[in-house]
């Protein structure tokens, strides 16, 4: 490879994401170009550079802390707004416990409902216009 | 960044006040993170209490499958991208004059190296920076990294190249003398 092709593999190399077959080129080529292992240099040193900043934190405002806490136990009190699983739990054991009262809240509810179907019905079919003969 | 395995078991659970303790040991590496992901300290603080808002509702998914500050990373980084893009698109740009210095915990060799990178990184575009950050500081696979920036890994690897150029630029331009470890020639 000519020295303007491994120039373009450079950034890569120290950053190792290179295949093994590329990188081993890189490797042979710098071996034997003092250009390019001058230009590799500079990589390099962005490498150590960047290196130094693992573990390196800024320190984050003050009131950071206290602010990512409050807006959690917020985000969780409003939770309990919504119905939480052991609630749907009790409330699936009170409508086993009282079927009876359910079943026939049920049918009542059916029978109106069935009711009031019917007499829709036959209030849209009186006001229906008859063609002119 | 390892968290105690009974606190993260605890935070699963639900334990009243775990997930408090996760928050103390947590936050300044997630702020960290996301301060150079965004650019800018304001921007940061608002970013991380919505990672931990996320982390929060989210918990009840963590199958442990990897390490919970792992997915508090991923969380943080993920949050981070949106608000850059974001930003992006209503063309707000990021204000690298507002990078608060990183104070050093100790003077070390790399001292200068840290505090020359920081503020070279600081100027480059969101993108790109965030692409060299999570790979080189963070250790992130360029395919993890596509993930989160919704590109692919050769999109990935451009921005690398062009960030990894961009700031070796900037440290030739600062003046800093490039060590040249010349190989020996091979002998045959």
């Amino acid at each position: 490879m000519r020295c303007e092709e491994i120039a373009l593999y450079l950034p890569g190399y120290r950053g190792r994401d290179l295949h093994e077959a590329t990188a081993r080129v890189v490797e042979d080529h710098l071996a034997d170009c003092e250009d390019c292992t001058a230009a590799a240099a500079r990589f390099e040193r962005v490498h150590v550079g960047l290196t130094s900043l693992v573990g390196r934190n800024a320190e984050p405002p003050a009131h950071l802390l206290d602010s990512i806490l409050e807006a959690v136990h917020e985000s969780g009190a409003r939770k309990f707004f919504l119905p939480p699983i052991p609630a749907l739990a009790d409330l699936a054991r009170t409508v086993l416990d009282n079927r009876d009262a359910v079943v026939s809240a049920a049918g009542t509810a059916l029978v109106a409902a069935g009711a009031a179907y019917a007499m829709w019905r036959a209030l849209r079919g009186s006001r229906r216009i008859e063609p002119a003969t | 960044m390892q968290l105690p395995r009974e606190l993260v078991d605890s935070c699963r659970r639900g334990e009243p006040g775990a997930f408090d303790d996760m928050v103390r040991a947590t936050h300044r590496s997630v702020y960290g993170l996301v301060l150079r992901i965004v650019g800018n300290p304001d921007d940061a603080s608002e970013v991380t209490q919505d990672v931990y808002l996320r982390a929060w509702r989210g918990l009840r998914n963590f199958r442990g499958d990897s390490e919970l500050s792992t997915w508090l990373y991923r969380i943080a980084a993920n949050t981070a991208f949106s608000h850059v893009r974001r930003r992006a698109r209503a063309g707000v740009p990021t204000d690298p004059e507002n990078m608060p210095d990183v104070p050093a915990a100790d003077e070390t060799e790399h001292q200068a190296d840290a505090d020359l990178m920081d503020r070279a990184l600081a100027r480059l575009p969101a993108q790109h920076r965030a692409a060299v950050v999570l790979r080189d500081v963070y250790g992130w696979s360029c395919e993890e990294i596509g993930r989160v920036m919704g590109a692919t890994e050769g999109a990935v690897k451009v921005r690398l190249f062009r960030a990894r150029q961009r700031l070796a630029d900037e440290l030739a331009a600062s003046g800093v003398v490039v060590p040249i470890n010349r190989r020996r020639k091979k002998t045959s």
